[in-house]
């Protein structure tokens, strides 16, 4: 087990004196070499012994421990002229601005002191806090003139990233780092406390330094490459070269050198010691490797997604997780996830063994490791951590006492949280129950992939096994699919059917789709509902003949009364409701389906569909989740008995039709060459707002609209429900008519940032025009259909379209990514409290009324409140009855 | 062109505001158990604040009758510019503030 060399207790922040780092350092480093020629460390260099042990197998000559065992130990340089800490350049400008040069007090006389002290010692409250007060009375000292002795005003200036200078009049001088300290020195302590410094942690000087630390080299091993040559971490090279540095500086210093030379060697070690502390501060060139590398200090560690709180403490590597590809499995429940057996005897649950579960703990032990469902692990009640194995399985069995803990693999029924990247919502993760199968993937159920946002194109998704009793009853309760069903967002099914199963729901509910007592009975079977939902007795008259309509409506719930029109509805100008000839308008009354087609306006996911959010709503998840379950079963197994299929035949068009619709693309052709020379011939009429060449282009792009509208329409004469492809894009299960008749009839102008195609070449957007050359076909009209096929010009154009948009889906996912991380970062610890008030964590109110109408979504009508209409339904019905 | 001076309150888009008395403060800082800065701000510079003429330390209503759920009430603290220069973090191009890049 890890052992724990020391508990934290509290935390206190304060900046490090130089005798702190001189107490704490086991070693001065003098030598800026690692390691002599025999790949020895050399004594008292970055290297030394005593700084801790990377190399297994050796000791530590500071604590005699092992490697893994010494933690590493702290050495020190001593610096040979002091320099700015780049960290707190900012809090010492803010400081020299508001003290005197000369007695070092802060520039308020006594009474201002005293206001500012007063409030101090009764500072609560948000508005006016320590930080506050303490900017404020900085800010108003620096304006002063020192109130104590008198003392010339003059300015500091300060250039970023750490150099001082001191103006009055016309004059203009320097301040080194030394002077800074001396100044920072001369700050009485009484005035610490107004100046923010805490003084039982802290003194103004420190934050110029004279010693530096050198971190243990567990902090920055060195790697052994293949070819056995050393390879050093960027912290030592950037302690090189500070050590480097600091001894030429020193040398010359001691040999009298002239005052330009000690300055030069100042500046770079002041220079070397930023770039140790950050490398990315502005204003200064980033530290490189030799191979031109930018190194990674301190700063690099610790910032960024990479860095160690993004990617070691506010995500981490898990146990008790796994990850594999995804594949579609539509005979489970939408609340269970399939498992692999290798997976499941891997993960493990730990287990008390009571007296209840005793013989059924013995069993599994008795099975092993290898055998599922098995276990691995067994803890005893003296704490000791036994592995089960083949050979000790029969015996630790036996051993098996109430009080044991047992560590048993994953089974079936065990609740675990599955999730797909990105989790952009907290549909994202959901709990499911377990199904352990054969073969590598996790199976999903088809209705439960929009929340996830996945498809079986190789997606990966994680799993994870909770391994106390309240996490697993927590999951179990709130977090499982069937509580999902109803989006947080707008108050729509997120989870539900979609492409097979709402045309499939079609082909089995139109009018005229008949099936044999027989082919009933075993799509009933298939679907698991015979003799739960109906009995086998349904079944004796075998000549009777059953509508879909019949069968759908055995999986309804019997008082459930509803009607709404369907997604294939004409949207006719008079709508006849329940009379509607085309049988476009659902009708179910106590659980029978009277009238009407069922297809996505029922149960598609995420929709606003009215049948599927009803069940959940009026009945609860449970009564969703086996409606789901069993309509998907039941419609794929009605789909393989009728059969639904695409092909390019689905957008034939007759002879007669493709030439009405060259007919309309000639006729725009030649209003877009007559709006041409009107142009030319400067009778075009200036819109309003717009220059001569956008009303000109305006014009053309509303022509050729209409025409390509005009053709679709033509097209859609000839698409009707005979064709698959149709029923698939009115019934919403894939594709819509636009697609279909770009397919057809004609694709249509291509643009670019809303504008026909001329960029590319000279006046023109392909070489195959004439310059200038406004015509229809020159910028980028595409007059062919799919089915046709498109000219060369037209296939560069289509492709220079497509272009944009896939540019635009890499920037928006990007952007969007940046902005859901920064929402996350502010909203993240936002509650709802029990008066209903949202708050923050220090208590601040951000909403009076949780989204200011205290209405939660997944309880909500469509994002409304209330949804009268359906109120009103039910009350008619109640009073009828 | 003749300049129209417009009261924004007549605006259909800007909700009531109302000056809270001594008493409703405090009963609203008891309901919801807390101290007034805790509350939501908005500043003396505001122009519907200015128009109602509360000043710094008042506690304004302001009701919006556009909510789906009827009318919802939102109160809000009134600072002055000093304080919230006091509240506004001195440097924001320190904060750490990572560009998207790679992501
Ligand atoms: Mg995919
Ligand atoms: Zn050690
Ligand atoms: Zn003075
Ligand atoms: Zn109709």
């Amino acid at each position: 087990m890890f052992k724990v060399p020391k508990v934290i207790d509290k935390i206190q922040f304060g900046i490090l004196s130089p005798e702190d780092i001189r107490k704490m350092s086991v070693l001065r480093v003098i030598t800026a070499d690692t390691y002599d020629d025999d790949g020895y460390p050399i004594e008292k260099g970055l290297m030394d012994q005593r700084l801790g042990v990377i190399d297994p197998g050796l000791k530590c000559k500071t604590c005699g421990q092992k490697f893994g065992d010494c933690p590493g130990h702290f050495g020190h340089i001593e610096l040979a002229r002091p320099v700015i800490h780049v960290g707190h350049a900012k809090d010492v400008y803010k400081i020299l601005k508001s003290v005197c040069r000369d007695c070092g007090k802060l520039k308020l006389d006594a009474s201002q002191r005293e206001i500012f002290q007063g409030q101090l010692l009764s500072a609560t409250d948000r508005l006016k806090n320590r930080e506050i007060i303490v900017k404020e009375a900085m800010d108003k000292a620096a304006k002063n003139v020192c109130p104590w002795c008198g003392s010339d005003k003059r300015s500091i200036k300060f250039e970023k990233p750490y150099t001082f200078y001191e103006e009055w009049g016309e004059e203009r001088n320097k301040l080194t780092p030394i002077d800074v300290r001396e100044r920072l020195e001369k700050i009485p302590v009484e005035e610490y406390e107004l100046i923010g410094v805490n003084k039982e942690v802290s003194k103004p000087e420190w934050m110029v330094l004279t010693v530096l630390p050198v971190p243990p080299v567990t902090v920055r091993p060195s790697i052994t490459l293949e070819s056995s040559v050393r390879s050093e971490d960027d912290l030592t090279h950037k302690l090189v070269d500070i050590i480097r540095i600091n001894q030429r500086l020193r040398e010359n210093i001691d040999a009298g050198a002239p005052q330009l030379i000690v300055e030069d060697l100042w500046e770079l070690l002041q220079y070397h010691v930023t770039t140790y502390f950050n490398n990315s501060t502005s204003g200064v060139p980033p530290a490189r490797h030799r191979s031109g590398r930018i190194l990674k200090t301190i700063s690099q560690r610790l910032s960024g997604k990479e860095g160690r709180f993004r990617s070691n403490l506010s995500g981490k590597r898990v146990d008790f997780s796994a990850r594999t590809v995804v594949s579609p499995d539509p005979y489970i429940s939408i609340n269970e996830v399939g498992v692999p057996d290798f997976v499941a005897s891997e993960l493990t649950v730990p287990e008390r063994v009571t007296a209840y579960n005793l013989e059924e703990m013995k069993k599994i032990v008795r099975n092993g490791p290898n055998k599922h469902p098995g276990a691995n692990y067994v803890i005893r009640n003296d704490g000791k951590r036994k592995k089960i194995t083949d050979i000790t399985k029969d015996d630790v069995a036996e051993e098996l006492d109430i009080g044991f803990i047992v560590e048993r693999q994953l089974r079936d029924g065990d609740i675990v949280l599955f999730n797909r990247q990105p989790s952009l919502h907290r549909l994202s993760i959901m709990a499911h129950e377990v199904k352990v199968m054969p073969y590598k993937t996790f199976r999903l159920n088809l209705c439960v992939c929009p929340p996830y946002n996945a498809d079986f194109d190789g997606d990966e998704m994680n799993l994870h096994l909770p391994q106390t009793e309240e996490a697993r009853s927590e999951a179990g309760i709130i977090m499982k699919v069937q509580e999902n069903i109803i989006s947080p967002r707008y108050g729509e099914p997120v989870i539900g059917g979609m492409q097979d199963y709402i045309s499939g729901a079609y082909l089995m509910t139109r009018e005229g789709a008949e099936f044999s007592a027989e082919e009933v009975e075993e799509c009933f079977y298939e679907s698991d509902v015979l003799s739960t939902k109906v009995g086998v007795e349904a079944f004796q008259e075998r000549s009777k003949i059953w509508t879909g309509k019949n069968m759908f409506e055995v999986l309804l719930p019997k008082d459930l009364s509803v009607e709404f029109r369907s997604k294939t509805c004409k949207k006719c100008e008079k709508c006849e409701f329940a009379n509607c000839k085309y049988d476009n308008y659902v009708v179910i009354k106590e659980g029978k389906l009277l009238k009407g087609v069922i297809d996505g306006a029922a149960f598609k996911a995420r929709s606003s569909c009215k049948l599927l959010d009803k069940i959940v709503k009026g009945y609860g998840a449970d009564e969703g989740r086996e409606f789901l379950d069993s309509v998907t079963k039941l419609i794929i197994s009605v789909i393989m008995k009728v059969g639904l299929t695409t092909g390019i035949d689905d957008v034939d068009i007759p002879e007669e039709g493709l030439e009405r619709i060259d007919e309309i693309l000639e006729n725009a052709h030649n209003k877009v060459m007559e709006n041409i020379e009107a142009y030319k011939g400067g009778e075009l009429e200036k819109q309003p707002g717009q220059t001569l060449e956008d009303t000109l282009e305006n014009r053309i792009m509303a022509e050729l609209a209409k025409a390509r509208d005009n053709a679709g329409g033509v097209a859609e004469q000839y698409l009707g429900m005979k064709r698959h492809a149709v029923i698939m894009a009115k019934t919403g299960a894939k594709g819509n008519m636009l697609d279909l008749t770009q397919m057809a009839a004609c694709l249509g102008q291509m643009t670019v940032r809303g504008k026909r195609l001329h960029r590319g070449y000279q006046d023109r957007s392909l070489p195959h025009f004439k310059r200038g050359d406004r015509s229809a076909k020159a910028r980028g009209f595409v007059s062919s259909s799919y089915r046709e096929g498109l000219s060369p010009t037209e296939f560069f154009f289509h492709s220079m379209g497509g272009r944009e948009g896939l540019v635009d889906t890499a920037v928006r996912t990007a952007q969007s990514g940046y902005m859901q991380r920064r929402l996350i970062n502010a909203l993240q610890d936002l509650k709802v409290e029990k008066d209903r008030s949202v708050r923050d964590n220090s208590n601040n109110i951000i909403q009076f009324e949780y989204g200011e109408d205290g209405v939660d979504l997944s309880r909500s009508a469509y994002g409304e409140a209330v949804d009268i209409d359906w109120i009103v339904h039910k009350t008619l019905a109640l009073r009828k009855s | 062109m003749t300049k129209k001076k417009i009261n924004i309150l007549d605006n259909e888009f800007v909700p009531e505001h109302t000056i809270l008395t001594e008493e409703e403060s405090n009963e609203i800082l008891q309901k919801f158990n807390v101290t007034f800065d805790r509350l939501p701000l908005i500043l003396e510079t505001d122009p519907v604040v200015k128009i109602i003429g509360a000043k710094s330390g008042d506690i304004i209503k302001i009701v919006r009758s556009d909510s789906p759920a009827g009318k919802s009430v939102f109160y809000r603290y009134v600072i002055g510019e000093d304080t919230k220069q006091g509240l506004e973090e001195d440097s924001v191009d320190e904060i750490i503030d990572e560009e998207p890049g790679e992501e």
